[in-house]
């Protein structure tokens, strides 16, 4: 059975381009369009694994991820971000996400974080 | 009473048996008696000699007194004091002893005439003849003291000279019974001089004190010496100056001392003129003492309007902070300038300018007070050049930091499109993959270079980040406690094992492992990038980049050794700066950010590098980081 994937990412494009990129790759892939469209998303789809990116409007990533580590919940969640300011990916990664990767990133690279990240599961 | 007639008189004067004599003030014998002719030896009768001068028993004293000048400078004394004295012992050549009575006579207040009467009898006291025993040694041990020491009567009259007193021993006989005026006379010395010692002489005897004073003489030598002389009376114990004390100090020396130091003062101030900038003399209160003509030309103000005010009076700003300030020198509590503060001055021109001071202390020869001597120095102008400099660089860093916001803007700006193209170029490249009878060679060729593009931007853009970043000091090294070893085996793991041309890094440990306090990112880039640039620049070298770890006493060491292109030694100088690149790099592609990104985090984190290389034959850098380490900034 092919792992669930939530893709939460304001950028349009990109977002469509993750979900035909791991729908390709035999993922299923739901998309939300902020962190409060994820928080939604997380319960009706409850994914396997969550990408998110991290500046977003209406909530960011951290804000989402402390959000439902707080309701108890914990898929593993990458974020994907566009920041290159190591201090504030520390405090991403202080929240409890297993990885992180820096925009553009490459297909190959974000496939090798989903596997890695979905066997430690 | 009914008066003596003449003949009782004389019958009862001359049944005196002591020797008599009667005078005028002017000497003119009113009466002797026989046996004051006897006692002379005079060859006259009594009566011959009345209304005859009294100096005629002067030659005959000569010829019976022990100590003639002694003795006619006693009866002086006793004329010029013009008071009874009894007894008074007068020492014969037999060394017999004689006693005279002095007996002056006042009609209506006015002295007219004197009453000599001599005593004859007995030995000679006790007294009297330790003294005559004792006078030559005396005379002895005060002509030995080498300075001169004279005794005098109450007119001035030498009593006794020692020989430092004066050079030929015939004057010394001469003198005796005599005054300086009479010395000058007679050989030919100046005459104000004596007139000067008659002076201070007549005060001592006056005020019946020392008296004191300098004179000047010119010795036998012809040399001027300076002399301290000193007029010491010796009170009778009828308050009366018996005679004085004088001696002389000679003060030759210290007076060529003193001229010296007195003429070292005047170069001094002769200095102090001279120097163009200002200086101000002023005593331990701040008041002015001196000033030199720079005053007038900066202020207009004439120096004469100065001397004696306060010199915080004339300071615009700073005046008592100064006077604070010169109040701690004085008791020693500062060194001489004081750094933080300074005082303005308003110029003829109206301007107000700064003025930093140094102040040092010097004495004044002449008095011994102390001065303070200031020099002011005009730092307006550094003043005004070290604010517009931290202006300057205050709007630097402004631009600087203008310069990073904007790098970070711009590369987070730009990575939505690369991820959006990146992406997008991914999935017609999977999608031409899944078409399995169609080849799409041609097709992918061009995406290829679409994806190699914004790897090279992406690349570009994080280095331009980094090094604004550096260059605003916005980057600090956050130290945590790291192994090496696990840190270099994931990287050669995830880059070079193998490198993208297919060489493996070859990674070499030495010594015993150790953690080492490191900012984790900072030495993923060193080592990241010191093995990209190994295998960069050696392309064609079949062996590939070596890494060795080596962990030392006091230090470990990150070496990274290829056998490439290697590095001219011109460039080596030249390669630290910003996009500055080998010039023998061809078709390499590099931004050249990248060794400057090297030496920025190794001096981080104290380290030292060193490299090593030869043009075609490879090169070795090797970093040395101490286990101890002091951070910058933090």
């Amino acid at each position: 059975m092919s792992h669930k994937i939530l893709v939460i990412e304001d950028e349009r494009d990109i977002r469509e381009s993750l979900k035909t990129i791991l729908e390709m790759c035999d993922y299923k892939a739901e998309v939300a369009v902020n962190g409060a469209d994820g928080i939604q998303k997380t319960t009706e789809y409850n994914p396997d694994l969550i990408l998110c990116d991290v500046m977003m409007p209406v909530m960011d990533g951290f804000k989402f991820l402390e959000t439902i580590r707080s309701e108890g919940i914990n898929i593993p969640l990458i974020f994907l971000t566009a920041k290159a300011q190591h201090t504030d990916l520390k405090n991403g990664m202080s929240l409890g996400a297993a990885n992180y990767l820096f925009k553009p990133f490459k297909s190959v690279e974000l496939l090798k974080a989903i596997e890695n990240t979905l066997s430690n599961r | 009473m009914n008066s003596l007639s003449q003949a009782e008189l004389t019958f009862l004067l001359d049944s005196i048996e002591d020797p008599i004599l009667y005078e005028t003030t002017s000497h003119v014998i009113i009466y002797v008696n026989q046996p004051f002719c006897d006692l002379f030896k005079s060859a006259h009768t009594p009566s011959e000699l009345i209304g005859k001068e009294s100096y005629v028993f002067a030659k005959e004293a000569l010829n019976i007194i022990s100590n003639p000048p002694y003795f006619f400078s006693r009866i002086e004394s006793c004329i010029v004091n013009a008071e009874k004295v009894y007894d008074d012992e007068v020492i014969l050549k037999d060394a017999s002893i004689l006693h005279r009575d002095f007996n002056p006579q006042f009609k209506d207040g006015q002295l007219v005439s004197y009453l000599w009467r001599y005593k004859k009898g007995g030995q000679p006291s006790a007294k009297t003849l330790d003294l005559s025993q004792q006078q030559k040694f005396y005379e002895n041990i005060m002509n030995n003291i080498p300075e001169d020491i004279a005794i005098l009567d109450n007119s001035q009259k030498y009593l006794f000279i020692n020989k430092a007193g004066l050079t030929h021993f015939d004057d010394h006989k001469w003198i005796i019974g005599k005054d300086d005026i009479e010395y000058a006379e007679k050989f030919n010395k100046d005459l104000a001089d004596a007139t000067r010692r008659k002076e201070k002489f007549n005060e001592a005897i006056k005020l019946k004190k020392t008296v004191d004073f300098e004179e000047v003489l010119v010795n036998a030598d012809n040399k001027k010496n300076n002399y301290l002389r000193r007029y010491t009376p010796i009170i009778s114990k009828s308050d009366k100056v018996e005679y004085l004390i004088t001696y002389g100090f000679d003060i030759t020396q210290l007076r060529k001392g003193e001229e010296a130091i007195y003429q070292n003062f005047k170069h001094l101030m002769d200095l102090i003129d001279s120097i163009e900038k200002l200086i101000i003399i002023v005593d331990g209160h701040g008041n002015v003492v001196y000033l030199n003509p720079v005053w007038r030309r900066l202020t207009g103000i004439s120096r004469r309007y100065v001397v004696g005010n306060n010199i915080s009076e004339h300071i615009k700003n700073g005046g008592e902070k100064f006077l604070e300030y010169l109040e701690l020198f004085t008791k020693g509590l500062h060194t001489n300038v004081h750094y933080n503060t300074s005082v303005s001055l308003v110029h003829a021109n109206q301007e107000e300018r700064m003025y930093r001071y140094y102040i040092n202390r010097f004495t004044q020869p002449t008095s011994s007070a102390h001065f303070y001597a200031v020099l002011f120095l005009d730092i307006t102008d550094q003043l005004t050049a070290e604010q517009e400099l931290l202006n300057a660089a205050n709007k630097e860093r402004k631009l600087s930091e203008l310069k990073t916001n904007f790098m970070t803007m711009v590369s987070h700006e730009l990575r939505i499109p690369l991820s959006i193209i990146l992406s997008s170029v991914e999935i017609m490249e999977m999608k031409y993959d899944r078409i399995l009878d169609k080849d799409f060679t041609f097709e992918k060729t061009y995406l290829t270079r679409i994806t190699d593009q914004v790897d090279k931007m992406t690349h570009l853009m994080n280095e331009f980040l980094l090094v604004s970043k550096i260059e605003s000091g916005k980057i600090m090294a956050n130290l945590i406690e790291l192994d090496v070893k696990i840190l270099v085996q994931n990287l050669a793991e995830e880059i070079f094992l193998p490198w993208k041309d297919g060489r493996n890094v070859t990674v070499e440990y030495k010594g015993e492992n150790r953690k080492i306090l490191f900012d984790e990112s900072m030495l993923r880039h060193i080592i990241i990038n010191l093995l990209n640039n190994a295998f960069k620049y050696s392309p064609t070298s079949s062996v590939a980049p070596k890494l060795r770890i080596r962990f030392g006493e006091n230090y470990w060491y990150i070496t990274v050794v290829d056998r490439g292109i290697g590095i001219s030694e011109e460039d080596q100088k030249a390669i630290h700066s910003p996009f500055v690149r080998g010039s023998n790099v061809g078709d390499i592609e590099g931004t050249g950010l990248g060794f400057m990104t090297i030496v920025f985090f190794t001096e981080q984190h104290n380290g030292i590098k060193l490299l090593r290389s030869r043009l075609n034959e490879g090169t070795i850098v090797t970093i040395k980081f101490p286990y101890q380490i002091k951070t910058k900034g933090k």
